[in-house]
């Protein structure tokens, strides 16, 4: 029976694929309205147009797209929310949908099946609370019967493929027998119906992690893995990817259990496909290798774990990529050649993963792989043809990470004339890959780079090249990222002194002047150019030595100017892109100011503080300054000056009070309320007891963000630890907080997780080290500077025995960190000197001894120093608790 | 026995002519045994009417007489009884020696000390309790001569007792209560007496008191009054002024009764403060409590006494070297402390300024010796026995040690040393004091950030142009200086060039001796410690070498052959070309310093020098076998001379030359060698067994063909083991012995089956005489064990052989011995062959000897404990190796004390217990009882962890390796798998055998035995890995793709 009102949503649904714009929209309106006055009803009724097959393909489809649309959503919240709700629905209504939908399976003509998408999302509802219990079975039979048509069959194996899909971990395994009878069978060979195979292939595929206990019986897993390499061996070219997908899972699932089927069949059917013509066939094969050698990766770090704690590992290598180098490498050079002419980003071609596969291997194989394609480097480097240019330079870069320091060292000298040529090559994609080649090479053998006999030349080649193609300029950068950590490096004779002068010194200003023309080249956009340039230019000035501070300066002018000349820009933004790009900018001028400052001198700091002030306080207030990457970046920056400035920034607060205000209640962007946050921290540091003014509000703002719940959680450690930084800087003043403050620290060290969650445990750990932080804060904050302490330490008596006892549950958590170990001896070494003999009874404990002694076989120097000082306290003021 | 006739005698034994003394030594020897004798001597010895010379060869005879038989012997079994003084002669002597010491002139009192010594050792108290009362009889009579000879035999009873530890002591304790408050009653009347005769008597009675406290101070008997008493009397003569000697000479003034009085006095109260009186810091935990009442109790009086005496340095007036010493050395003890401190904190600077820097400073006498004999120059400034001759030690320790430890003190004594160097004032000795300093204070200076920048000037302003000083000494100092700072981080490379430079061109130009001697020293240290250093010198390095070479042999200074040794060790491949011509080199040198004067010890140390750098030269020429080839004959030259000629000094040096000849391959002439090591093994060798062993174990191992090839080389050692097994020389050596029988067996499986049972029949026999340490048990147990692994049927049948009728059958007393004492197998080797024993015991099917059964039981759970104990001695193992690859980083967060903080010593016994007393106190006050123990962690407190901390990094015999200690070798035996495969074999082929083994598992048993089964899986799986990848990957054969896929078919 047909109600009018079915009739109509058939017309409505048809209407859905209408090429006319208004039509359909309409239709969308209707749609959202019916589901609206009566969700149950309306997904009752696409269920029944879903099954009845008198209606036309289109509105079944569409019936049964919507009905999916209200069964699943790809943001998780409104999934929960869906699935909450259809629990909600009267079990007739479950019934009746679920009915129909497994009943239109395999009666649609349309591909891919709708009812089979609807079926699954059910059951990834209903399946977890144990629900729906005959439906794998009915798949099942749907898959092996005798009689069931291509379409049945298909359509089943497609819901059992969607299932295995989205499934929870855990769900299916009891089934997994049943789930893997239906997809083998889909997958034989004898199977007439390639549509059927192809949805098996697929079905398997998203089936195997739960499968494990069937990869674990040698028959069962001997005839999985029959099947699916008979199905690589399939003309129809997708059933051949989906099995070689299979392949790539498998072997990185159960790598354990490969080598009887390794050596006769997956090394030369992932050969082969290697080899296709086929683009899609070539990448699975490759993506093979790339695998196994992770895997194989992996497993020699495990090994060498297992070695240096004197035991067997539990798993181990069979060397599969170090024995099919041979086989390999050709191919993948051969792959290398033929590249994309026009290189676009996102086509993922065999020519990049046989590149990535060549550096797996590399780092895999390490000096093993030597041989194998140093004579395709060496015939080819200087080809005429640039494809096997080229490919000789990429095979070269690619490689140079998995190579010993001793073989590498005298090839990229040998190279580097060579390599210094080809950067002038007459193809752009040569100088393109070769460029990336010297960023590796600065990357993971800095000191051939930096070698005095070609540094003038590279320098120069590097130079001209920021020049070129934005996609080569932009590559350039990145080598000098690389070249001037290296030559730092070198250069750094004590640790966290700044040297002299290094390697770059005689290029400094040239290459910084050649960067800061690269940032401004108007084709920045393209190829990412504008930040590497940015990037590297920060780097360079991270790492600039004494003797290029006059360039640091000049440079911090040409960045002030830069930001007041883009603010000036704004008015002529016509577009969403351009604001983008603007915001970017800005944000990148705000990094490289930061940068730049961090080298600033102190006394050279106030000459230019003014004009940065302006600069960023017309940015906040501008347009621009909504942006909440811009704000980050300002803020950061600003966080820098503070440190320069110290309380000379007092001079700034009045005016810029409101901004940092505004970033304190930014709730939803975190990272500008972060960032914010430590900006707050920073001043109060600077300003000391000038901070006072501004406290009650700041105070308040921050209590607030701790009480919202929708702020991101790792906000709140660093709020706490704000408040450990304004009590050292205005001491007793912060006795009006006091209360409240404690309250809070009180509720955050009280906090517990489930100890098995890592993630949980970590924000465990952060939080505790930073109610350590404002602990700390607050006692010496009011203690005062001088010898004796001043008594208003003596508010925090009430809240000493919480506070013990917090340390002791620190002191007796199996696994603290270092850095926590040191906090916590500090802490106590600062309760003994403010509270003195009183505190002896509290502290006197069997965990806090044990865990100084602890402590102090640290092999951190701070931790070791922190908890002999905490125990040399205990045991001072247990002396006087004698003389008492 | 006449008297007359052996006066005669005794004054023949002194006559010019040889014939004549050699006659009469003749006659004394023959006569000496006949009773009477020995009291005849003594009473010649004392008659006062004879001449001096003849009395006294009866005192040097009597000596060496009760020296050599007065105890009795142990006898060994069909050995004549050798010869001892018959009981009513020494009963004669015991009566007569006091009176005798009292009585005799200084010289004859010597030796006859020495015979009182003797005595006293071999008879108090029990045959001589008498002794105290002759001694106190002396003490209270009214004579001064009495008192003298009272004194010394005191002494001589004290000083048996000195070292002996506190439960030792009873005897000589209740002889002090009754002697100790007579001395001190004696000293306060000498006190009034000035006279040097009274002083010299003060003297001998601080020496008793310093011999009675020095080790182990008895506080029941000293009482806090009497130790007070005693302390007022060394403070009264510490503080006394000494009457004038400026007319005496320097070394006499040293001699000088009232300095020398002064001394024992200062000796005494530093080694109170030092072993008793510091706080925190004491020898002993039961000097805590007395170390707190010191501190405060006398701090301020000795201070105040011990300031005088440097004030009077100050002001020039004479102190004595070893009273200066002593008052630095209390000093610097006194800085750890924050009392103590607070008292010298307002003279510090003074004493630095005042008296440090002077010591230090280069003196006129030095520069006398420098001028006259720079041999002896050299050798005193590098004799570490001199230390105590001059206070420059002191005075450098005391500087170190207050510039590291108390905060403020170092920013004052650079600035007085700045102030020294940049006058223009300033002469060389004044600027050798200057430098001296500063290099003493490099260390400190090298960790504050301050100095650390600015030692690089430091060096190029004001050490660098010092060599170009015309005085030697300070070219040598500057030399000194530099090697002090060889640690600091050098950030302008030109500094370090500038440095090397002038090091290598004062060693190789310098036309001073003790220069070159110091540049040698310097370049090894910057050779050491600096990365970039060698290249500075590479150039240069033949000529260093041969001017090395040079001077070793003009000074034989033992310090530069340990340069030479950095050299060899550094330039390896420079050096390639003149390997033979170093190492002739040396050889000679070392034959001219054997023929040298003989027996000083220096000249000893020095020859050890060379032997261990032509040793260190050998083992770096490893790699080089046509080197090798050359240096080869001329070592064997060295060793053939030193063995030949029985120099048992050099010994074990010797063998390890021997080690180093045989470590690749054994030529010709060493298997000579080895004929000759058995030799002087059998000849005065026993001693050396342990020195030997490396190279035994190269003979046996490294051409175990060869070895075989000649039976005499097999029986040869085996009879050096049977000499150490049977001779009891001490259990160390026999389990080094024994562990050599281990190595053979297992390095000749199969081999030697005709001599297994001499093996076999050596250990067990050990084993039936007494055995102290488990080691040695295990060891001989091991031997067996390796010959059940060698082949079971041989062992079982040569182990009934050995059975008695009617006795339990040895092999199953061994068997059962091995599982009872299976928790003693330790390190990787011994469980590993004691599994492979077992493993083999279990297999052996009908052969099984019977006991098996019995202790069926008993054998996987004593397989489950040394698995258990493998995994935790290959995973310490790991650990280390681990941890020897972590680089230490020095550090400079060193941080001085203040004021008011003492230096705690953390290692101290004390600490954690003081902590965990405290924790116990403390809870006992607030109502609740403390039950944790703080323990060091070393220990683990785990009760189940009975084992000490050796087992895990056990043993040292396991450096000798046998074959089944190759785990690098394919064919390696795996001791998991193979004990996997004997028991799964077990479980299908010999099922009621297999349940008799296991049936009676625990479940934590069974569990363990899984996982045993586990880990030999993934070892062998582990393995095969690695096979794999050496042979270069997994191997594809086919690359075509097969037309149809069946697997497992």
């Amino acid at each position: 029976m047909t109600s009018d009102i079915t009739r109509q949503l058939i017309v409505i649904l048809e209407k859905t694929v209408s090429p006319d714009k208004n039509e359909l929209l309409s239709a969308k309106n209707f749609l959202e309205q019916a589901a609206a006055s009566n969700l149950t009803e309306f997904l009752k009724a696409l269920s029944k147009i879903l099954v009845d097959t008198t209606n036309s393909a289109v509105a079944r489809m569409a019936a049964g797209l919507q009905l999916k649309n209200h069964l699943t959503s790809k943001d998780e919240k409104i999934s929960l929310q869906y699935q909450e709700r259809w629990h909600q629905f009267p079990d007739e209504a479950r019934e009746l949908i679920k009915n129909n939908i497994l009943a239109a399976l395999g009666t649609e003509n349309t591909r891919p099946s709708c009812a089979a998408q609807c079926v699954a999302y059910v059951a990834v509802i209903e399946l977890p609370i144990n629900r729906w219990g005959i439906l794998i079975q009915t798949l099942v039979n749907k898959v092996v019967h005798e009689g069931s048509s291509e379409m049945h069959r298909e359509a089943a194996l497609e819901a059992i493929g969607y299932i295995c899909q989205d499934i929870r971990y855990g769900v299916l395994e009891n089934q997994s027998n049943q789930v893997l009878t239906a997809i083998i069978h889909g997958m034989r060979k004898q199977e007439p119906s390639n549509h059927v195979r192809l949805a098996a292939t697929t079905a398997l595929y998203n089936s195997l992690e739960f499968t494990k206990a069937n990869f674990e019986k040698d028959m069962e897993r001997n005839f999985i893995m029959e099947v699916v390499c008979e199905a690589t061996q399939c003309t129809d070219t997708q059933i051949c990817v989906a099995a070689l997908q299979c392949l790539v899972k498998i072997m990185s699932l159960y790598y354990q259990f490969m080598e009887p089927y390794m050596a006769q069949a997956l090394f030369p059917i992932t050969l082969e496909a290697m080899k296709s013509e086929n683009d899609a066939i070539a990448l699975q094969g490759i993506e093979f290798w790339s695998n196994v050698s992770d895997e194989e990766i992996d497993l020699a770090i495990e090994s060498q774990e297992a070695t240096d704690q004197g035991r067997a590992p539990q798993r181990v290598s069979k060397h599969y990529a170090r024995g099919a180098l041979q086989f390999l490498t050709p191919v993948l050079v051969e792959k290398l050649t033929n590249q994309d002419e026009c290189d676009d980003e996102d086509n993922w071609s065999p020519a990049k993963a046989a590149s990535v596969c060549l550096m797996l291997l590399a780092t895999c194989c390490e000096d093993e792989i030597v041989p194998h394609v140093l004579p395709f480097i060496k015939e080819n480097i200087e080809s005429p043809n640039w494809r096997y240019r080229d490919a000789a330079v990429m095979t070269f870069g690619a490689v140079l990470n998995g190579l010993e320091p001793n073989t590498l060292k005298p090839l990229v000298e040998q190279a580097m004339p060579t390599l210094i040529r080809l950067m002038y090559d007459s193809s752009v994609i040569v100088r393109d890959t070769t460029a990336w080649t010297f960023g590796r090479i600065c990357d993971v053998i800095p000191e051939a780079a930096i070698n005095k006999t070609y540094l003038q030349t590279l320098l120069e080649c590097f130079v001209k090249s920021l020049k070129s193609e934005p996609r080569v300029a932009a590559n350039v950068c990145w080598a000098f990222i690389g070249l001037s950590d290296a030559a730092y490096e070198a250069a750094v004779t004590t640790e966290g002194d700044t040297p002299e002068t290094y390697a770059l010194s005689p290029y400094f200003e040239f290459i910084i002047t050649q960067l800061l023309e690269a940032t401004d080249r108007s084709d920045g956009a393209q190829a990412n150019l504008r930040s590497a340039a940015y990037e590297a230019l920060m780097n360079m000035i991270k790492n600039s030595p004494l003797d290029c501070y006059l360039v640091v300066q000049h440079t911090t002018i040409v960045i002030l100017e830069r930001l007041n000349q883009v603010m000036q820009m704004e008015s002529h933004i016509s577009n969403h892109s351009d604001r983008h790009q603007f915001n970017d900018l800005q944000s990148l001028l705000c990094a490289t100011l930061q940068s730049v400052l961090r080298k600033v001198r102190e006394e050279d700091a106030p000459q230019i503080s003014d004009a940065i002030m302006t600069a960023i306080l017309t940015m906040f207030s501008s347009s621009a300054g909504k942006s909440g990457g811009v704000q980050e970046d300002a803020f950061l920056a600003l966080s820098t000056l503070v440190e320069l400035l110290g309380f000379q920034f007092v001079k700034y607060m009045p005016a810029f009070k409101d901004f940092l205000i505004m970033g304190l209640k930014n709730h939803q962007e975190y990272q500008v309320c972060c960032a914010s946050i430590g900006l707050t921290s920073d001043i109060c540091r600077a300003l000391k007891h000038l901070m006072v003014p501004y406290c009650d509000e700041i105070i308040s703002v921050l209590m607030s963000d701790l009480s919202e719940p929708n702020l991101h959680r790792s906000v709140k450690p660093q709020i706490l630890s704000a408040f450990g930084d304004m009590a050292l800087s205005i001491g007793s003043d912060f006795l009006k907080y006091l209360n409240v403050v404690m309250d809070m620290l009180r509720a955050a060290s009280d906090l517990q997780v489930d100890s098995s969650n890592y993630h949980m445990t970590e924000y465990i750990n952060e939080l505790r080290e930073s109610v350590l932080e404002a602990y700390t804060g607050i006692i010496q904050g009011l203690k005062g500077v001088e010898q004796t302490a001043n008594p208003d330490v003596f508010h925090m008596e009430p809240h000493l025995m919480h506070i013990i006892s917090f340390i002791k549950r620190i002191a007796q958590d199996g696994e603290v960190s270092d850095l926590m170990v040191a906090s916590v001896a500090g802490f106590i070494g600062d309760l003994c000197t403010s509270f003195g003999p009183r505190l002896y009874p509290l502290l006197d404990d069997v965990v806090i001894t044990h865990f100084l002694a602890e402590g102090k076989r640290s092999k951190g120097q701070r931790t070791k120093m922190l908890c002999t000082w905490a125990a040399k306290e205990i045991k001072k003021i247990n002396s006087q608790v004698i003389a008492q | 026995m006449e008297a007359q006739k052996l006066t005669e005698l005794l004054r023949a034994t002194i006559d010019p002519n040889p014939e004549q003394r050699k006659a009469a030594e003749d006659q004394l020897a023959q006569i000496h045994k006949i009773i009477g004798f020995v009291p005849t001597i003594l009473q010649i010895v004392m008659q006062t009417t004879l001449e001096q010379p003849v009395r006294q060869a009866g005192a040097v005879y009597l000596k060496n007489l009760i020296n050599s038989s007065w105890s009795d012997h142990e006898t060994k079994p069909g050995e004549p009884i050798p010869f001892s003084i018959h009981e009513q002669d020494r009963a004669m002597i015991r009566s007569a020696i006091v009176d005798a010491i009292v009585h005799a002139p200084e010289l004859i009192r010597v030796q006859l000390s020495v015979c009182v010594n003797h005595i006293i050792k071999s008879d108090f108290p029990g045959r001589w309790p008498q002794v105290v009362d002759n001694i106190s009889i002396y003490l209270q009579n009214q004579d001064v001569n009495g008192w003298n000879g009272a004194l010394v035999t005191m002494y001589q009873l004290v000083k048996t007792y000195e070292y002996k530890r506190f439960e030792e002591r009873t005897p000589l304790n209740e002889a002090m209560n009754l002697l100790l408050p007579m001395i001190y009653q004696l000293m306060l009347t000498l006190l009034n007496d000035q006279s040097e005769q009274s002083v010299l008597l003060q003297k001998q009675i601080l020496k008793i008191y310093y011999a009675l406290t020095q080790y182990s101070l008895p506080l029941d008997l000293i009482t806090k009054e009497i130790f007070s008493q005693w302390m007022e009397i060394c403070r009264q003569i510490a503080d006394r002024a000494v009457p004038d000697c400026s007319h005496l000479e320097d070394d006499e003034r040293t001699e000088f009764p009232y300095w020398k009085t002064k001394k024992w006095a200062l000796h005494i109260m530093v080694r109170m403060f030092e072993r008793y009186g510091s706080p925190s810091n004491v020898v002993s935990e039961k000097y805590q409590k007395f170390a707190e009442w010191y501190l405060p109790t006398f701090s301020s009086g000795v201070l105040e006494v011990l300031l005088k005496i440097l004030d009077q340095y100050r002001n020039r007036v004479y102190v004595s070297p070893r009273v200066l010493t002593d008052v630095l050395n209390y000093l610097k003890i006194a800085v750890s402390h924050a009392y103590t401190w607070k008292l010298i904190k307002p003279h510090m600077v003074a004493v630095i300024q005042d008296v440090i820097f002077p010591i230090m400073s280069f003196t006129d006498s030095d520069q006398e010796l420098w001028e006259s004999d720079p041999y002896e120059y050299i050798r005193l400034k590098f004799d570490i026995f001199e230390d105590y001759a001059t206070p420059v030690p002191a005075a450098q320790s005391l500087l170190h040690s207050v510039c590291k430890k108390r905060k403020g003190i170092l920013p004052k004594a650079m600035s007085t040393i700045m102030q020294i160097i940049t006058s223009p004032n300033a002469d060389n000795k004044q600027k050798d004091g200057a430098l001296h300093m500063i290099g003493t204070l490099a260390d400190v200076l090298l960790k504050k950030a301050l100095y650390r920048d600015q030692v690089e000037s430091m060096l190029t302003t004001y050490v660098f142009p010092e060599f170009q000083n015309p005085a030697g000494h300070m070219r040598a100092r500057a030399c000194w200086v530099l090697h002090y700072f060889c640690d600091v981080q050098i950030k302008n490379p030109q500094v370090l060039a500038e440095t090397m430079r002038l090091t290598t061109n004062a060693l190789l130009t310098d036309k001073e001796l003790p220069v070159k001697v110091e540049a040698a020293i310097g370049l090894q240290m910057f050779l050491s410690s600096q990365d970039e250093a060698p290249k500075y010198v590479e150039s240069q390095i033949k000529e260093i070498t041969k001017e090395l070479l040079t001077i070793i042999r003009e000074t034989e200074n033992e310090d530069l052959t340990n340069v030479m040794q950095k050299i060899v060790c550094t330039f390896t491949e420079q050096l390639l070309p003149v390997a033979t011509e170093i190492c002739q080199h040396l050889a000679t040198t070392f034959s001219q310093v054997l023929e040298s004067e003989e027996g000083s010890d220096e000249k000893a140390i020095t020859a050890m020098g060379l032997l261990n750098t032509i040793e260190t030269l050998l083992s770096v020429m490893e790699e080089h076998p046509e080197v090798l080839l050359n240096l080869h004959p001329i070592v064997i030259n060295v060793v053939g001379h030193i063995f030949q000629q029985n120099i048992t000094d050099f010994y074990e040096e010797t063998f390890s030359l021997v080690y180093d000849l045989t470590s690749k391959s054994i030529s010709a002439e060493m298997w000579q060698m080895l004929e000759l090591i058995y030799q002087v093994f059998k000849k005065d060798g026993v001693d050396y067994f342990i020195d030997i062993m490396p190279a035994l174990h190269n003979y046996v191992t490294v051409d175990t063909p060869a070895f075989l090839s000649n039976p005499n080389r097999l029986l040869a050692i085996l009879d050096m083991c049977k000499t150490m097994l049977t001779s009891n020389p001490g259990e160390d050596p026999e389990c080094h012995a024994a562990k050599l029988m281990e190595v053979i067996i297992l390095q000749c499986k199969g081999q030697i089956d005709s001599v297994i049972h001499m093996f076999v029949e050596l250990a067990l026999s050990r084993l039936t005489r007494e055995v102290q340490s488990s080691e040695l048990r295990t060891m001989c147990l091991q031997v067996v064990i390796a010959a059940l692994y060698y082949n079971p049927q041989l062992l079982l049948s040569i182990l009934d052989k050995m059975s008695q009728p009617n006795n339990e059958p040895i092999s199953s007393h061994f068997i059962k011995q091995w599982l009872h004492d299976t928790d003693c197998f330790l390190g990787i080797h011994d469980r590993k062959l004691c599994v492979l024993g077992l493993c083999t015991l279990i297999s052996l099917g009908d052969a099984k000897p019977q006991v098996l059964s019995e202790v069926a039981g008993k054998i996987v759970p004593s397989l489950i404990l040394l698995f258990d104990g493998l995994k935790r001695a290959y995973e310490s193992r790991a650990q280390e190796e681990e941890e020897e690859e972590e680089e230490e980083d020095g550090d400079d967060c060193e941080e001085a004390l203040s004021s008011d903080e003492d230096e705690m010593d953390e290692m101290a016994p004390n600490y954690l217990d003081k902590l965990a007393e405290f924790s116990k106190t403390k809870g006992a006050a607030s109502g609740f009882e403390v039950k944790a123990e703080i323990k060091d962690d070393d220990e683990d407190s785990d009760d189940e962890a009975e084992e000490s901390v050796g087992d895990l990094n056990e043993t040292g015999l396991e450096t000798f390796t046998t074959p089944i200690d190759d785990e690098e070798n394919d064919s390696a035996i795996d001791e998991y798998w193979t004990f996997k495969e004997v028991i799964t074999a077990l479980s299908t082929q010999d099922q009621s055998w297999y349940s008799l083994l296991t049936s009676n598992l625990t479940p934590e048993q069974a569990k363990a035995l899984q996982e045993v089964v586990l880990t030999a899986d993934q070892r062998k799986a582990a393995k095969e890995s690695k096979l794999i990848e050496k042979q270069g990957g997994f191997a594809f054969p086919q690359t075509t793709v097969p037309t149809s896929f069946k697997f497992g078919s």
